[in-house]
Formats: C-alpha cells, structure tokens, sequence
C-alpha cells in the first residue's frame, strides 16, 4: 500500500516537472506571436511606450462641454480623483532651491527673474552641471533657484461638474487608461502599401500552385509507381536526386528565364515554375505504390482506361495523402519569400504577395509597429487557420517524411 | 524505345510475363492499305519537320537580334537535336521499325506541346493572370461559398455512423463549394476573358502556332490509333509505356524547363560575366576570383597592406601572418554561415530532442503542446522576423526588458548589483548574429520537436520494460536505448537542418537594414552575398559562380553526413 501511494506521488511529481518544461518551452514559443497580436491592436501614442506593456491600452475620454477630453488621475488636496483635461495649459517650469534641491517650487516662466538680468544672467554648478540662477517669490521672500524640468501647467475640470476647475502639472497626472483594442489599424494597414491586393494575389498563387502541384503530381506518382516504362526507374533516382539540389543554385537562370519570356513582374513568374513538383511526385508514389494491385486490374479487364482509373479509383483512396501533399505546398507557396522578391523587382506594388509588402511595409512604416503587427497577423492568420483546419495532415506528412 | 521492339520477328510472346501479347504472331505483321498510307504521311511529316527545323536553326543562328550568344547556341543545339531524332523517326517509320513510332510520339508530343504553349503565350494568356489576379481581388469574397461549402462537407465526417447522411452532407458541401467556385469564376470574367483570348487567334503568328499545334496534334493521334500500333507490332507492354509517358509528360516538361535546363544554363553563366542581358565568356575567371587567397608574413613595424599583393585585402591576422583575399566577403559570408548553421543546428536539436522525450510519455494535453510548438514553422520567415526585429529593439523591445526583469531579481539578492543592460542586439556588429541565430534555432525548434517525436513513437515500448526490469535508469536506457533507436530519425532531423540553414538569406535580409548583412557585414550570408552581387550590381555570372560555389559545399555537408551515417548509424 505505501509503495503504492510513493509511485502515485513519483508519478504525480513527473507529471509536474514535464508539465512545467513544456509550459516554459510553450510560452517562450508562443510569446513573439502574443506581441504581434497585441502590438497590431495599439493605439498608435501607445507603442514606443519604456517599459514595454504587452496588451494594448488607450487613454479614456469624456465629454465635457460638447467636446472629447481625455481623463487624468490628479492628485488634488482631497486626494486622488479622476479629471479630465480642458485645457493643455501655460507652459510651467519646475525650479529648485539652491539652498535645499530637495524643495522644488511649480512656477509659470514669466514669474521667474534672472539674477543679474537676462544678458549677464549668474551660473551655478550643481552636480557637476551649469545652471542658470534665477529668484522666484515665495512666501514674500526672493528666493535664489535653478531650472530642474520643464511641463505644462494644464486646467483640469470635474467631468460631472465642468463648473470645478484644478490646476495642476501634467507630469504629475497619469493618463486614464484602459484596454482597447484598435480594430481601425487592420483597415488602415489594408489600404496601406496596397496589402488587400497582395493578400488576395498571395490567396489566388497559392490556390493556383497548389492545384497544379496535387495534379502533376498525382499523374507523375501514378506512373513511377503502377505504370511500365522504359527508363521509369533511372527516372525515379534523377527526381530523388533532385530533391538534395538547393534552390539558390537556380536563382539567377530562372531569373534569367523570366527575363526571356516577359514574365518579370507578373503573377505567371510566380505560379508557372512551381506547378512542377518531384517531392510531391515522390510523395504520391509512395502512397500509390501501397495500395493493392487487384483493385486496378480488375478495372483494367473491364476496358477502363488509365485515366479513368486513377481518377475513380486512385484519387479517392489517397485523399488523406493529396491533402497533406495540398496543405504541405499550401505552406511553402504562402510563405515564399526568396523567388518572388527577385522576380517582382520594379516596384510593380499591384503585383507583390504579402511576404514582399511586409518587407516593405516594415520599412515605410517604421514609426509605427501597430500597423507593421497588423499586416504580419494578417499574413499569420491565414496559413494557422489552415493548421486549424487541417492539423492532422500535417503530423502524418511530418511523421511519413521523418521516418522513412 | 526497346519494347518497341518487341513486335518484331522472332519475339512474339512477352519475355518477361510469358504471357501471349495481344498483337499478331506473324513474322511481318499484317498492315491495311490505310494504315500503310498514314505511316507513309508520317514519314513525309517528319521530312518536312527536320526539314523545318533546321532552317529555324540556321535562322536563330544568323539572328543578330538574340543578344544572348550561350543561350542561343544552347537552343539551336536542341532545334539540331530535334531534326537529326527527326530524320530517324523517318528512317524508321520507313523500316517498320516499333522504335521509329516511339521517337515519332516523342517528337509529336514535345513539339505539339511546345507550339500550344507558345500559342498561348502569343494570346496572352500567362500575362492576363494579372488581370485575373486584379479580379479576384474584387470578388474574393465570394471564396467564402467555398469555405461554407468544406464546412458543410467536414460536418458530415461526424456523422460516421450513418453512411447516408454522411454522404449527403458530403454531397451538399460539393455542390456548395463546386456552385460557388463557378459563380467565383464567371464573377471575374471568365467567359470574357476566353473571347478575348480567341480574339487574338487573327494575330499572323498565332495562327500559324494554331495550325503547327493542331499539325502535331493530328499525327501525334494517328500514330496512337489501334492500326498504326498493330503495324508496328506494337503490344499491350507498349500501350502501358506509352500512358506511363503521358502520365509523367507534365511533370517531366516542368522539370527540364524549370530545372534540368536552367541547372545546365547556371553552370554556363558562371563561366560568364553575364549581367542578364549580354553574357561573354570568361572561363574560371569568376572562381579563380572567389577562391584567390594569399598568405604572407608582416615584418614587424609594417602594415598588412604593405605586404599583400594588390587586389588583395586583409580577411584575417594570425600574428605574424595575414590572410588577403581577392573577394573578402564572400569569405567572411562563408565564415557567418558556418557559424550560423553550426548554432542553429545545435540550438534547435538537443532542445528539441529533449522536449520530445518529454512529449513522448505520454502524458495528457500532448497534443495542445504539440501543437502550439509546431507554430513557428507555419509562420513563415518574413512574419516571424518582423517580429523579432521589434522584440529585439533596445529602447522598447521585450528581450532587454525580460532580461533586466530577471536581473532585478538577482539584485534582490544581498550583495549583488548589477547595473541593467541596454543590448544593441541587431544593430552591434558583436549581437547581430547571434540574434539571428537565436531566433531561427527558435523557429525551427518545433519542427524538429515533430520530428523527433514521430521518430520516438516509432520505439516500440516493450524493449524498455524489458530494460527496466534489468535494473536500467532513466539516463541510461536513453544513452543506450533511445539514442541508438533514434539515429536515423537523428541523421534526418540533422541533414535536413544542415542543408536549410546553409541557404540562409530571409532572416538577415528582413532583419538588417537594406541591403542586409549589416553592421559590417557581421551579418552578411552566402545566399544574401550571391542576392547582392547578383541583383543588386546585376553581376549575375559572378552570383552563378558563388552559388555553385555554395552548392558544391551543401553537397559536400551532406555527403560528409551520409558518411557519417553509415559508419555510426547502427551504433
């Protein structure tokens, strides 16, 4: 009985170690992508905020006299009360006793005299650092100071009674806030840099490639892996090998292909080259290649053509396959980057995908990352909802590819 | 074509199977006068054909107008090709022989479809996908019937224990999606688009690609007809062949035109000074430029300068001894993108593996973690650099203040202090890499995790009871067991991180300031190297050199790998 119970909390205590390694490894994964959700909802005074704050804020309003005036915590001689401000107010400088630094006095600029007059106005050096000696009435004594900080005197009023009225320094006065979320930036960064047109190209070359990846290839596996022909296994090796082949060596011929044709700058430059697969091809082969033989021949002694077999009998089994295959190609065609960076190269914006306006997007729009989030969520969310929908498809493609 | 062949006198039976072919057992097989006049029509085709090319040949040949010398010769050779396989086809058309119909439907096949190809690039139709895409732009919306109609169609997968209903909610969701992709279609101008397309068939030279495609067409048919295959003795192992050529025809033209070809015209080019639009020849002189190192030593009280030969520049300083390079930074980019790849494959494979392990006992809510950590990967590069470079910001960016977050945590501590730092990250030439290094180890981290994952599942369980009833820990069943188990899964994970990491060039280009590679090249990659030279000086000879370059030292990687394997790959 009692080792029974030691195993249960040996157990329970595994479970609490692995539970926390894989929350710790979660949240350092899935953080960047809480930051780009809740940077694309901030207000645009609100994202170059020191600390940095994860959610997005805004400041709160009320309507005061027919006019929208934002709210204030203010600490006023009855405490901490929630104020609006009317008025940004005269500008209002903080000055400290050259005798005691720690007292600071709150004056308007004009009821502060320089000592020996504006020309020949008297220095001293606190800290290390010149200052200007100026005399401010307080108390009815002239009291020698110098410049600590410079704000803005504002007039804030009671919203529920405007008749009420504080002064106070708005540096003292924190902004009332609360979370808000801008909805507004996804509209505007739509209409920014021409994205709602890259987003809808990014949608239509991706339907396009994949569509004509699943069907090259389902032909091309079919044959390597049912159909009889001279050279057909010497042909498999040449596609295997072709996989290992990186891209980057035929970057500069197929841009110089492109230039031959006419296709630089156009959707065809995007579409065209990658409708031909030999991973895919590889991929349908080996799933063809598993389903029984009978199935075929008996279609076969009924005259049924090849073509015919293969859509009425190949196609339907491999479903799971083709939809791996489809949401695998989905991936690559949405996020390319490389090719249609060097094949869309004049500035032709009504031609980019979205991973070229993000590129640009996040130069032009450097003063705000609101709308640079905005347009990455955008580009995000659509290859996840994908994952959503067809999660499945995935693990199985990854764990076919990783065992073989 | 060898089964061809195999009609002919003295094989009529099928070698292989023993089966009886379908075809006549006469020693000359039987030909009606029709077929004997179609074979005869082809035979004057393929004259005319032979006859036709060599003149386009001698044509592009004397063309003053094709700038491009090595191009131009590359297709003539492949115009002259198509007359002599031509003249063949002829020839054996004429005997009889099984082959002369194969070379025959070959040539038939590529050319029809070359001239329909070419038509319809004349009507204009690769270019009018831009039109379609400004369309589709206005009637996207309507994609969402689609969407509606997969709906319908995954609702009735829950319904499998009611065949009928399953298939009639598949059934509906068909005719949803299938109604709104015509309604999509005929939205943006399909029906337009066609009679603007067939418009142009007036044009002279459409017309004459219309009337060679529908040529080629003809004869390609003719030569597939029943008759003309008795003919040739040709049997049922033929027919195969031939639907087993059709079937991977399309594949197979995409692959020469977009691969095999242009792999073939970047070996030229890098022997070229090729700016994209005049090529001269230039031998090794691109390479000789990339690999031209010299070694001297620098008397002491002199500069390094002093002592390279000119054209020559520092790369490095062994005290003495300095290291000039013609093309610096193509080494320093070498350099980066060893240690990039060397990094990120560490910094995203032992982790991973580990979190795998832990994945692997089975323990509830695996697949939520599984999933959140296979997120990355989806992203994409560009999205999930553009995030990271404002995560990397030093005023505002989350790193710095989670870092001096945890800081302030050791300050707590008695007699700690340290003064919170402020890391440049992307702009200090010292930071720049290794951010970029963290971020990508971060983003292929859960791939791999997948990766190792699928790998482990496929341990059976059994083998490990039976190591811990023999008193195995924990540690050692995975030193001894797991490992050794996982090593192919390992050698994948490894090659594939290998090769993707040597081709590095979204990451520093997105996170540098343009043209990338910055600060001081401490940043700068192979791929981003070849990019710069390439299409930013248009010195696209140069950038074929290095990215053969390139290519030969991923091969090298692999292969190295494949080595490796083999000798500890059953450990």
């Amino acid at each position: 009985m009692k080792r029974a119970r030691s195993y249960q909390t040996q157990k329970w205590l595994t479970y609490i170690g692995a539970y926390a390694v894989l929350t710790m490894f979660g949240l350092l994964i899935i953080f960047p992508f809480m930051f780009m959700f809740f940077t694309s909802f901030k207000a645009s005074g609100d994202v170059f905020r020191s600390p940095p704050r994860l959610l997005p804020y805004s400041v709160q309003t009320a309507s005061v006299n027919g006019e929208t005036v934002p709210l204030y915590w203010v600490e006023t001689p009855e405490g901490l009360r929630t104020l609006a401000l009317v008025d940004q107010g005269a500008p209002l400088v903080i000055f400290a006793s050259v005798d005691d630094p720690s007292r600071t006095f709150e004056r308007a600029p004009r009821d502060a005299k320089p000592v020996g007059g504006f020309t020949a106005q008297e220095q001293i050096t606190v800290d290390g650092e010149t200052k200007l000696l100026w005399e401010i009435e307080e108390g009815g004594q002239t009291l020698p100071v110098f410049e600590l900080s410079r704000g803005r005197m504002g007039v804030f009023v009671d919203p529920d009674d405007p008749q009420v009225t504080f002064d106070a320094s708005l540096t003292d006065a924190t902004p009332v806030e609360r979370i808000n979320l801008h909805i507004e930036n996804y509209q505007r960064v739509l209409e920014l840099q021409n994205i709602d047109r890259s987003l809808t190209n990014t949608m239509l070359v991706t339907i396009l490639v994949v569509i004509g990846q699943v069907v090259t290839s389902v032909l091309g596996g079919y044959a390597f892996a049912r159909l009889r022909f001279p050279g057909r296994d010497s042909l498999f090796v040449v596609y295997l090998g072709t996989i290992m082949i990186p891209f980057v060596v035929l970057i500069i011929p197929m841009y110089q292909l492109m230039v031959i044709v006419g296709w630089v700058d156009r959707i065809a430059a995007l579409v065209m080259p990658w409708i031909f697969t030999a991973y895919g091809t590889f991929l349908m082969r080996q799933f063809f290649i598993s389903i029984p033989k009978d199935l075929e021949e008996a279609a076969l002694m009924d005259g049924a053509s090849r073509l015919r077999i293969l859509w009425q009998i190949f196609v339907p089994l491999a479903g799971p396959a083709i939809a791996t295959q489809a949401t695998f190609t989905f991936l690559y065609a949405w996020n390319s980057f490389v090719w249609p960076l060097i094949v869309i190269n004049t500035g032709n914006f009504g031609n980019q995908v979205l991973t070229l306006s993000l590129m640009v997007l996040q130069g032009r729009a450097a003063e705000s990352p609101n709308l640079v989030m905005a347009g990455t969520t955008i580009a995000v969310s659509v290859p996840l909802l994908i994952f959503v929908l067809a999660q499945r498809y995935f693990v199985e493609g990854i764990a076919t590819t990783g065992i073989k | 074509m060898r089964e061809g062949s195999q009609g002919e006198p003295g094989s009529p039976c099928d070698p292989i199977k023993g089966k009886p072919m379908a075809t006549t057992t006469a020693r000359k097989p039987a030909t009606t006068a029709g077929a004997a006049l179609v074979i005869r029509l082809g035979a004057a085709w393929h004259a005319l054909l032979a006859f036709g090319l060599v003149a386009a040949a001698w044509a592009l040949l004397q063309a003053r107008w094709v700038q491009r010398d090595g191009l131009r010769l590359y297709v003539a050779g492949l115009i002259l090709l198509g007359a002599v396989a031509s003249v063949i086809a002829l020839v054996l058309l004429l005997r009889r022989d099984g082959r002369g119909r194969a070379i025959s439907l070959g040539l038939n096949y590529i050319f029809g479809v070359g001239s329909l190809l070419s038509l319809l690039g004349v009507l204009g139709l690769y270019i009018s996908l831009d039109e379609v895409a400004a369309s589709f732009n206005r009637w996207v919306w309507l994609l969402l019937g689609v969407l509606v109609g997969f709906l319908i169609g995954s609702v009735g997968d829950r319904f499998t224990h009611a065949p009928t209903t399953q298939a009639a909610f598949h059934r509906a969701g068909g005719w949803v999606m299938g109604a709104s992709a015509i309604i999509l279609l005929l939205a943006m101008g399909l029906i337009q688009g066609v009679i603007g397309l067939l418009s142009g068939l007036g044009n002279p030279l459409a017309l004459v690609l219309l009337s060679a495609t529908v040529l080629f067409g003809l004869f390609f048919w003719l030569m597939l007809r029943p008759q003309i295959a008795v003919a040739f003795g040709a049997g049922e192992r033929d027919a195969e062949a031939v639907s087993g050529f059709l079937f991977i025809a399309p594949n197979l033209l995409g692959f020469m035109l977009f691969f095999a070809g242009p792999l073939l015209f970047s070996l030229y080019l890098s022997f070229t000074n090729s700016d994209s639009f005049t090529a001269e020849f230039v031998g090794l002189r691109n390479y000789i430029e990339i690999f031209s190192l010299q070694f001297a030593q620098v008397p002491p009280g002199q500069r390094s300068g002093a002592v390279l030969s000119s054209g020559y520049i520092e790369l490095v300083r062994l005290g003495d001894f300095v290291v000039g390079a013609k093309d610096r930074i193509f080494w320093i980019a070498l350099w980066n993108t060893i240690v990039y790849c060397f990094w990120v494959t560490m910094l995203s494979v032992v982790p991973a593996l580990l979190v795998a392990t832990i994945l692997n006992s089975k323990i509830p809510g695996m697949q939520f973690f599984r999933a959140i950590y296979f997120i990355p990967s989806i992203a994409g590069v560009v999205g999930v650099a553009v995030i990271w470079k404002w995560l990397y910001n030093s005023n505002i960016g989350f790193l710095n203040y989670g870092i001096n977050q945890v800081l302030g945590l050791f300050n707590r501590l008695p007699f700690v202090e340290i003064a919170p730092v402020q890391i440049a990250w992307l702009a200090s030439q010292q930071t720049a890499l290794a951010s970029i290094i963290i971020m990508a180890a971060w983003q292929l981290l859960g791939f791999n995790t997948i990766l190792f994952l699928a790998g482990l599942q496929g341990i059976p369980g059994e083998i490990y009871e039976a190591a811990t009833i023999d008193g195995a820990s924990n540690l050692q069943r995975f030193r001894y067991m797991t490992l050794p188990l996982l090593a192919p899964t390992t050698f994948f994970v490894v090659t594939t991180t290998l090769i993707t990491t040597l081709q590095v060039f979204s990451e520093p280009f997105v996170m540098t300031p343009p043209p990338g590679g910055g600060p001081n090249n401490s940043t700068m990659t192979a791929v981003l190297y070849l990019y710069q030279r390439g299409f930013n000086r248009f010195e696209q000879g140069y950038a074929a050199a290095v990215a053969w370059v390139v290519f030969l030292f991923i091969f090298a990687v692999t292969l190295v790998q494949f080595r490796l394997q083999r000798r500890y790959g059953d450990m």
